[in-house]
């Protein structure tokens, strides 16, 4: 299996590594060569895998570039395009004048902030909540990407890039869901190592949600894991975006499906994959740690040098 | 023709030539071990053998401060260019040396050994 890699303006590749997570602002890659032309805010691109079966993991633009001596190696570091709405800071010129909206659903809130920063390949599911019916949300000294995380954070939704470049807003929860068709099956040969974790640490079984003028809202369940009538709780605090009250309750809704269940986890590294994205669904099967069935990928890290190619995943069930 | 590098003069007594391939071995948990190509690495070549006179070592020595190739050529011709990655240098104990006649017979005599990597055009 001969190892193949390909990196935009970049030859004599050293090391290469790729970590893209269902929760982390952007996918990054870390790039160590030999020789570069690329500069500061390049368009780059990475293609590895093997001779005869590899493809494009990585597409973002260059975000530090250094230069070492006495190895006279070039280390770059990349971040996806959503990196610009993270640079982007909204602060408007005059502070009595902020950016504001009246009455828009909360996809086209996400896509006009998204746009302050010049991203526009974006696609947004329709999420049924409308903001500012009453007053009009402001959006002041925060970057675009700090807000559009906020909205998908009180709606329990998820804003990423994908290996394209486009950015996706959509309600994608961290586990398998009914409506999840699996793309890959691994088993115990395809696997170097592999774990599995059972915790509350996130579990949350009653969820608070305080919106505008009073508006407030709360979702709760018992959990078989918790004693009876003991409550961890989350709070979604949006003054300035809840404005109704079925919009405040339907976030808590949200939250508490996202949070009330152990996390079920397992970490596994295999030979590398090229073809595995996160927030997508695979089948694997290790019977030694009553491992089956289909789980969800939370994380992948592609890791690529002179010790090998190797795939690492965190899976959640 | 003798050995020489860059023109000095050794009396090689040994040769090595080593070369190497990058196979990264990965280990599943069950099934065979996988094998992974990343690269090979350039030829590394040993010599070892007696240098005749100062002159002729500090010279060889200098070698391995300039960050270029030079060539090593044997008795059966040129072996390329090589970058000096390390010269070792010993005195032996010589009271009279006949093997460079070109020089002062009681020249020091070294015997050396020097790691070569072979430049990739």
């Amino acid at each position: 299996m001969k190892l193949y890699c390909s990196v935009t303006n970049t030859t004599n590749i050293i090391s290469i590594q790729i970590n893209s997570s269902h929760s982390a602002q952007t996918t990054t890659a870390q790039i160590e060569a030999i020789n570069t032309s690329l500069d500061v805010g390049d368009a780059v691109t990475v293609d590895l895998g093997y001779v005869g079966n590899h493809g494009v993991v990585f597409t973002g633009f260059v975000k530090n570039l250094e230069v070492k001596e006495p190895t006279k190696t070039y280390s770059i570091t990349c971040s996806d395009v959503l990196v610009r709405a993270m640079d982007f800071f909204i602060a408007s010129s005059n502070p009595d004048e902020p950016y504001t909206k009246k009455n828009i659903k909360a996809e086209n809130l996400v896509r006009d902030v998204l746009a302050l920063a010049s991203i526009t390949n974006y696609v947004g599911d329709n999420t049924l909540f409308t903001f500012g019916i009453h007053n009009p949300v402001e959006v002041n000294l925060t970057s675009s990407y700090d807000y559009a995380r906020f909205i998908a954070d009180i709606l329990a939704y998820i804003v990423y890039a994908d290996v394209s470049g486009q950015v996706h807003f959509t309600r994608r929860l961290p586990y398998v869901t009914g409506s999840d068709t699996s793309v890959a099956t691994y088993s115990t040969p395809d696997f170097i190592s592999i774990n599995r974790v059972l915790t509350d640490k996130d579990l949350r079984n009653r969820v608070v949600v305080y919106g505008a003028d009073n508006i407030h809202a709360e979702a709760s369940a018992a959990s078989p894991h918790l004693p009876d009538g003991f409550y961890k709780t989350a709070v979604v605090a949006a003054p300035t975006v809840f404005d109704n009250q079925t919009m405040a309750q339907q976030s808590a809704d949200y939250n508490l499906e996202l949070l009330n269940r152990l996390t079920e986890s397992s970490s596994v590294t295999m030979i590398g994959d090229h073809t595995i994205f996160p927030r997508t669904v695979v089948t694997v099967t290790h019977t030694p740690l009553g491992i089956s069935g289909d789980w969800y990928v939370y994380s992948v890290t592609h890791t690529f040098g002179s010790g090998g190619f190797t795939t690492s995943l965190e899976l959640r069930k | 023709m003798s050995w020489t590098l860059n023109g000095i003069r050794i009396f090689v007594n040994k040769h090595e030539n080593n070369s190497r391939q990058i196979m990264p071995t990965l280990q599943p948990l069950s099934g065979g071990t996988v094998v992974q190509f990343f690269g090979y690495e350039t030829t590394i070549q040993q010599i070892a053998g007696i240098i005749v006179g100062r002159v002729d070592l500090l010279a060889l020595q200098e070698l391995t401060t300039t960050q270029l190739a030079y060539e090593l050529t044997s008795p059966e011709g040129s072996l390329g260019n090589f970058y000096i990655k390390a010269v070792r240098a010993d005195r032996l104990p010589s009271v009279y040396q006949t093997m460079r006649l070109d020089l002062d017979c009681e020249s020091p005599v070294y015997s050396v050994s020097v790691d070569l990597q072979a430049e990739v055009v």
